[in-house]
């Protein structure tokens, strides 16, 4: 029999499951055999060290802490329907908002809506609306690219912004340190 | 009266939150211990024990009454603590750092010897349990702190008998061979006082 049969038999004799001719068997064996009887050894010491652990206990407020946690789950649970149906809502629409465009013009709805007045006005609006809204956004990005080119043809002015830049953040992360500290100085004096 | 626990599971699919909390004050301890086996830190036990009973009330529903409730609890506890030690596993691969030492193994100032000696071992027994896949963990736990029967384990674990045997054969092959080479600390004096 090879040796990994005889490991499994001393393995199974510590979960006494072994049959009593096999345990014969396997004890005549490492009478002859060192490894193996070295093995069973090393295996009954770790037996005894494994079966004389001894039980932790949990904290004292444990049952305390899982029911604040079970409650928790169920105030969010409560939100679970809403949730659902808020997403449904969403899915619809979104739906609609594909489909309805698509509809319009695979259909030709669009050359019969063309004839109703109230179409051409409000086309005619959003047109005008557009094209004033596309003069804005011009007259901006012109003010922007004004400001940067004064910006890299002047040193001193550029100086000026990243000084103002400079300071500005300065003052934003020392004002924040100062809370920060102020805070958990608060808390240990709580904790104190 | 004590109630049985499928009564207490009866009353709380009524809604009766208090026989919840009945049923974690009476199972804590085990629930606990392997947490505590499994994860070998108290405060990571303590979390994934809760979270095992969270579980345990969020699917209380597919509870067959005709099973032990402790049993079923234990599976869904083992089974939480396979997944969290992979998943730790995966997070901590990267990473060079030496472990740090168990708790009980700084603060032993001011303690009685035989306290220091006995956290001693339980480190030393982590520190073997560790050395371990945790699905073989698992099996050890098992076996050897709930006295459960090969059948039992491998419902639990949702496998098969011969497999929970393979799984008790190989983890002691590697732990016997762990205490021959000497690689876990504490392990050869931990073996010597046993």
């Amino acid at each position: 029999m090879a040796h990994d049969s005889y490991l499994l038999m001393i393995s199974q004799s510590f979960d006494e499951i072994l049959p009593e001719e096999d345990q014969e068997v396997l004890f005549d064996h490492m009478r002859s055999c060192a490894m193996c009887a070295a093995t069973w050894t090393r295996m009954n010491a770790l037996d005894r060290v494994l079966s004389a652990q001894i039980e932790v206990m949990p904290p004292l407020d444990f049952t305390a802490s899982v029911m604040m946690r079970v409650s928790t789950y169920q105030e969010r649970r409560k939100w679970y329907p809403w949730m659902v149906a808020t997403l449904i809502v969403l899915s619809l629409l979104a739906g609609i908002s594909l489909l309805a465009p698509t509809l319009f013009f695979s259909l030709g709805l669009y050359r019969t809506a063309a004839t109703w007045p109230a179409v051409g006005r409000a086309v005619a609006a959003v047109a005008v609306g557009f094209a004033d809204l596309v003069r804005v956004a011009s007259f901006l990005m012109d003010a922007l690219l004004d400001w940067l080119s004064l910006l890299s043809h002047d040193p001193v002015t550029l100086g000026v912004v990243v000084a103002a830049l400079v300071s500005v953040s300065t003052y934003i992360g020392l004002r924040e340190t100062l809370k920060a500290t102020s805070t958990s100085e608060a808390f240990s004096q709580q904790s104190a | 009266m004590e109630r049985e626990d499928q009564e207490l599971v009866a009353l709380l699919l009524g809604g009766d939150q208090q026989a919840f909390a009945e049923l974690v004050e009476r199972h804590q301890r085990a629930v606990y211990n392997l947490t505590y086996r499994m994860l070998g830190e108290s405060r990571e036990a303590e979390d994934a024990a809760q979270e095992a009973f969270l579980r345990a009330y969020q699917h209380i529903d597919r509870y067959d009454p005709e099973r032990s409730f402790k049993t079923w609890l234990l599976s869904i506890t083992s089974n939480y603590c396979i997944d969290r030690i992979r998943k730790r596993r995966l997070t901590w691969l990267s990473l060079d750092e030496p472990l740090t030492p168990h708790p009980a193994l700084n603060s032993q100032e001011g303690k009685p010897e035989e306290e220091a000696l006995g956290n001693e071992r339980d480190a030393a027994v982590h520190a073997m349990l560790n050395q371990l896949a945790p699905d073989y963990r698992a099996a050890v736990i098992l076996r050897y702190w709930y006295d459960m029967s090969y059948l039992e384990i491998a419902e639990m674990l949702d496998t098969t008998e011969s497999a929970i045997k393979s799984r008790l054969f190989r983890a002691r092959q590697m732990l016997a061979e762990e205490a021959r080479t000497g690689h876990v600390p504490g392990m050869a004096v931990a073996m010597e006082g046993a």
